[in-house]
């Protein structure tokens, strides 16, 4: 975080020039940065303008990136990934939105990584690259293959659509900070890259969370930011799954990982599952297992507490059918 | 090759005004600004002039980037060559919703892009980044004086990073922020400019405490603190006006709802005026 002089930073901070500075009480490129030039003459052995060049240096390699607006605009624009579910796909404008960080939260076994699977498969149908950073070994490749059959490509079309996605166990946040930073260091490698999920970001977060030295919270945030950075250098969608839990005894649920979290994502789709299972008036497929909700909590671009009913089938995630969609009573 | 000459390759090109200032630098800095506060009116009833620093504080999900945003549009529309600057340190600001605000205020879609273009966007993945940015912003407002509006969304993004990057001692993050506040308050003032800047509530529920501190606090003179509530968001405006006597006047109250459409922000009906 605190950046100290060193020679390397400009060939003008010799070793004397930096001795004089550190008995001056200026160690690092903030403290240089933030002096007045006038001051620093009489802090060490520079001339004024050689102190104006050292400045410039380090405003360059250390200050943020400058970008016009314009430039932004001019960008050519990514189309939303859609998974196959209209309704789903509706709640984000048409899909997942390139270059924001999106977070699927919910309890367990609600449809989190069949959601995952639903993209990560319309991504690899696409053309483009999927990464997966698994936490929960829950990411299955071979229901990934079988998406891409239902949706009529051969053995031979799958498993080459299957050699772009590339599936990594991370075991700790260490690990996916590392991975996050080879993908935005070496982005020629993952060219095409279109989606990143991490599934869970919870199950590698939450027993950091109670640390000491605020570290849990801490690299929370240094992924959170690595995510979103990559997401907008790269031009892809993050994708995370997340837990919820009990905000208070006898409260509601909330997003896991706390206040810290809760600011980071572009957007956030809460999942609940239908708890009943008798069958219900409603027509619904064979199989198809109970009726969920996704409902969008969060989002900087589409209107907050729309929701879509969806299912969870053989083929993917599919439509629930809506209140019209009646099964014809039995005579 | 001698060390006066190595020195000499080894020096950039560089500005070689002596100190202080010349005198295109004092006309600039002393020149009249754009009144920035005749389209931010819906925002406080007392427009902000430049020195004013505003900040706007809420939960996640609150609407503070995009009320900042259209502090953004505002500034860039009220005058054709006022520049504005954005530090992001959330990446939740979007061009295409920027454009889109401007072109409410402007009356082509020619002259919102021109207007867009006025913006210079600061994009810092760290706090240190971010505080470089600023210093170098500092400088350059120093010659410079165009810049009429400063955004920066939000100063609280890397808190928890710096926390625990800066040891389990809280007192050198609170140095750290004390010092993020004391450049946004030299900006603000050595800059003739406006400051806007969102922060995320760190803490549960109404604590009153907040990582930038006692002194960042009183050098805000108008806090903006949203709440969401039944489907919109509540703004409560607690303002200080700028006075020359030495006993501040008591802050003034102003409640107000509002609603975030496709259009923009929408304001709803005053809640409650205490001026």
């Amino acid at each position: 975080m605190h950046q100290y002089l060193k020679n390397k930073e400009c060939p003008l901070l010799s070793e004397d020039v930096l001795a004089e500075l550190k008995n001056n009480g200026i160690k690092t490129v903030l403290a240089f940065l933030s002096r007045d030039s006038e001051a620093l003459i009489h802090a060490c052995s520079l001339t004024y303008q050689e102190v104006v060049s050292v400045k410039k240096v380090l405003f360059a390699k250390y200050s943020a990136l400058p970008c016009s607006a314009t430039d932004l605009l001019d960008q050519p624009s990514v189309a939303p990934l859609a998974s196959g579910c209209d309704r789903v796909d509706g709640l984000l404008g048409g899909g997942l939105p390139a270059g924001d960080l999106v977070e699927l939260c919910g309890p367990s076994a609600v449809g989190k990584t069949q959601l995952c699977l639903a993209w990560a498969a319309a991504a690899l149908l696409a053309g483009a690259r999927v990464l997966v950073a698994d936490a929960k070994c829950e990411f299955s490749v071979a229901r990934c293959r079988r998406l891409l059959r239902r949706r009529g490509r051969s053995a031979q079309e799958c498993d080459r659509l299957l050699e772009r996605l590339q599936y990594a166990q991370v075991f700790s946040m260490q690990e996916l900070l590392a991975l996050l930073e080879a993908v935005r260091s070496r982005r020629r490698l993952h060219a095409g890259l279109r989606l990143l999920v991490v599934d869970s970001l919870a199950a590698l977060a939450a027993p950091l969370l109670a640390s000491p030295g605020f570290i849990g919270f801490g690299l929370l945030t240094d992924v959170g930011t690595t995510l979103k950075s990559v997401a907008a250098e790269c031009r892809l969608t993050a994708l995370v799954t997340n837990d919820l839990v009990q905000s208070e005894p006898g409260g509601g649920e909330r997003p896991a990982l706390g206040l810290a979290w809760l600011h980071v994502p572009h957007h956030r789709l809460l999942l609940s599952r239908e708890t009943s299972t008798a069958p219900g008036p409603l027509a619904q497929p064979p199989r198809a297992g109970p009726r969920r909700t996704a409902t969008l909590a969060k989002s900087i671009s589409a209107p907050c507490g729309t929701s879509a009913d969806f299912l969870v089938t053989g083929a993917g995630v599919e439509e629930a059918p809506t209140a019209q969609k009646r099964s014809a009573p039995e005579d | 090759m001698t060390s006066r000459a190595c020195r000499q390759v080894a020096m950039l090109a560089c500005d070689s005004s002596p100190c202080g200032e010349s005198g295109r630098q004092l006309l600039a800095r002393l020149a009249p600004r754009p009144d920035l506060g005749s389209v931010l009116t819906e925002l406080c009833p007392h427009h902000p002039v430049p020195g004013d620093i505003v900040e706007i504080s809420g939960p996640g999900g609150s609407g503070k980037t995009q009320l900042l945003m259209e502090c953004v549009a505002a500034a860039l529309s009220c005058d054709s060559t006022s520049a504005v600057v954005l530090l992001d340190t959330d990446r939740h600001v979007r061009m295409p919703r920027l454009l889109q605000l401007l072109q409410r205020h402007l009356p082509s879609a020619a002259a919102a892009r021109s207007a867009a273009s006025r913006l210079e966007l600061l994009t810092a993945t760290s706090s240190q980044q971010a505080r470089v940015a600023l210093e170098a912003l500092l400088a350059r407002l120093e010659e410079h004086a165009g810049v009429l509006l400063l955004a920066v969304d939000s100063l609280s993004a890397f808190y928890w990073s710096d926390r625990h990057a800066l040891g389990r001692v809280g007192e050198r993050a609170d140095a750290w922020y004390r010092q993020l506040g004391q450049q946004l308050v030299r900006l603000a003032g050595r800059g003739r400019l406006v400051v806007v800047a969102t922060r995320h509530s760190l803490s549960a529920g109404a604590t009153g405490w907040h990582h930038m501190g006692a002194e960042w606090s009183a050098a805000v003179t108008r806090s903006v603190c949203l709440r969401p509530q039944q489907g919109a968001v509540e703004a409560t405006l607690r303002m200080v006006a700028r006075t020359e006597v030495a006993a501040p006047p008591p802050p003034s109250l102003w409640k107000r709802r509002f609603v975030i459409t496709d259009e923009g922000v929408r304001w709803l009906e005053v809640l409650a005026d205490n001026e």
